[in-house]
């Protein structure tokens, strides 16, 4: 099914004289795209690219985390083009409806909706994690329950998304800006700019064993966690619809977002690979606050747990948000059904969609303990990659297509991406190597994943196919496509 | 009681008002406002897309109000 063919679907009928839907609030500035975008992925520079440096060694992560990064500000510069031209909740999947088809669409908004319910399920656990070390570090010997606060923060932070768009991400500016600021006071302390001082950056010069322990494959098997220097910052496409001026806020929000992640990168693997040993960063749970613990500042010490903390919340606050956009979007296309489209007529928020997902992720961030199986929190974060790199191979061509149905000028863009196709190209590309780094790890999860959303996709089909507004998907105001 | 265990009472306590407060508010917005009035949508209801649904529409017809709750 074409963009072509929905368009010219006419089935819709439409909605009774002088009633108007009630829709999303249009409060959002740059700022607030920025603290959705880096709120999301800051939590991955506090904990989890340093497994990059068990597959590849030090210089395997510094290549991953620049190859990854050039993947996504590919991402960033694509989505900053089709959003300013397609703002609508939803993000990629509002693209995939509109250039692709329905099932496309449904796959993407799936997609979606589980990588971010999984990360913020991820995020819960490991909040929970943080709060029994900092119980420990205070000299408690009594644990506290991680069932009990892992489910509190989901559950605050549900209420504060369900309340309002503007106050979650405002939230997510201050706690984000804390966090980041943490890391670079974290470099200014041990003297970064200084290596003799406090870092120790002689094990990474001469012999390549220290560096590059595993040689090139090993490079490409770190590609799989130096995404997690950035995994996420496509989200600020989702909160596009509630943007003041989506053509200005999200190319400002998004770009601002990947180079404060690019600098975030940058300044934790040179800290971090001065102070620890490979051996043991390559395993560490929490590495920039082990660093922090390493320069013997006690307030770095406190500085780099609560910037982990306030990283952790950030990500699954802003989880919540798109996650909750991206089941509201494809709610009211009828991909599913029309009651959880429902705009709060207060709040102006998509509110049952909102509470909907709050029982999912505490089912996922739970069960790791419940059941005694630390591994499932790997499957749960792996679960939530796979399907952000889903995403990802999908919209390199979504671009593509993009700009031949409407090419440059036929449209009014906010932000034009330079250079095309090669963007778009490396993209796909990019997509295809961390692809292959991921099979070599979780082959059995990836392929597991796949089967997963072919069973979905059936059941779409089946099911929920018949209910899809053909005509009604086409929401943007845009023209009819070049040659139809 | 121990701080732990206090602290933990505290937040299952609070877990389990913010979600007390949510349903509550979800099914008071359900009841004070008509649900075409909290809908975002072209059109209100899950009927069928006359061209989409005309392999199977018998079947479909009835499925339409079980699947949504109607």
């Amino acid at each position: 099914m074409t963009a072509a063919g929905e368009s010219s679907a006419s089935t819709v009928s439409a909605p009774a004289p002088g009633h108007h839907a009630p829709a999303l609030r249009k409060v959002l500035s740059p700022m607030h795209i920025w603290a959705l975008g880096v709120g999301i992925v800051l939590v991955g520079e506090f904990m989890g690219w340093n497994f990059s440096v068990e597959k590849g060694g030090m210089y395997g992560a510094l290549v991953a985390a620049w190859f990854v990064g050039l993947l996504y500000t590919c991402i960033v510069m694509i989505n900053s083009e089709i959003t300013s031209a397609i703002p609508a909740a939803g993000g990629q999947y509002a693209q995939a409806k509109h250039t692709v088809g329905p099932l496309m669409a449904f796959n993407v908004g799936l997609y979606l909706t589980l990588a971010y319910t999984m990360l913020e399920a991820a995020n819960a656990n490991v909040l929970s994690y943080l709060l029994s070390q900092l119980s420990s570090l205070t000299g408690s010997s009594e644990e506290l329950s991680p069932y009990a606060f892992a489910t509190l923060a989901i559950m605050a932070l549900a209420w504060l998304n369900y309340r309002g768009v503007f106050a979650a991400l405002s939230l997510n500016f201050v706690i984000t800006g804390f966090a980041f600021i943490t890391i670079i006071v974290l470099f200014f302390g041990v003297s970064g700019w200084n290596a003799g001082i406090s870092l120790h950056l002689d094990g990474l010069i001469g012999s390549l064993d220290n560096g590059l322990p595993y040689g090139w494959i090993g490079v490409i098997a770190a590609f799989q966690f130096g995404m997690w220097f950035y995994l996420g910052i496509e989200g600020t496409a989702q909160a596009a619809e509630e943007c003041r001026s989506a053509s200005r806020s999200v190319p400002i929000g998004s770009m601002a977002g990947i180079m404060t992640l690019i600098i975030a990168a940058g300044l934790t693997w040179y800290v971090c690979a001065g102070l620890l040993p490979w051996h043991y960063l390559g395993v560490s749970i929490t590495p920039l606050f082990d660093a922090a613990r390493v320069s013997g500042s006690g307030v770095l010490v406190v500085l780099l747990l609560l910037g982990t903390l306030f990283a952790t919340i950030a990500s699954a606050n802003g989880c919540i948000n798109d996650a909750s956009r991206a089941w509201f979007s494809m709610s009211r296309d009828r991909y599913l059904p029309a009651w959880f489209s429902a705009v709060h007529p207060r709040y102006h928020t998509p509110f049952r969609s909102v509470v909907f997902l709050v029982p999912i992720a505490i089912a996922f961030a739970l069960l790791p303990v419940l059941l005694d199986q630390p591994t499932l929190l790997a499957t749960v974060i792996t679960f939530s990659i796979l399907s952000g790199l889903l995403t990802y191979s999908f919209m390199g061509p979504n671009f593509i297509r993009f700009r031949k149905l409407w090419p440059t000028g036929t449209i009014t863009r906010g932000y034009v991406l330079p250079l095309h196709p090669a963007p778009a190209i490396a993209l796909l590309l990019l997509s295809g190597i961390v692809f292959f780094a991921t099979f070599l790890g979780y082959g059995t999860a990836l392929l597991s994943l796949l089967a997963f959303y072919l069973l979905a996709s059936i059941w779409f089909v089946q099911r929920r196919y018949k209910y899809v507004k053909r005509g009604a998907q086409f929401t943007a105001d845009l023209p009819r496509p070049r040659g139809y | 009681m121990t701080t732990a265990s206090i602290l933990n009472l505290l937040a299952w306590v609070l877990s389990a008002l913010i979600a007390a407060w949510l349903i509550h508010d979800v099914v008071r917005v359900a009841r004070t406002h008509d649900e075409k009035d909290l809908i975002n949508a072209a059109e209100m209801f899950d009927d069928l897309d006359p061209q989409a649904a005309a392999p199977v529409a018998p079947a479909a017809s009835s499925s339409s109000s079980k699947e949504d709750g109607r």
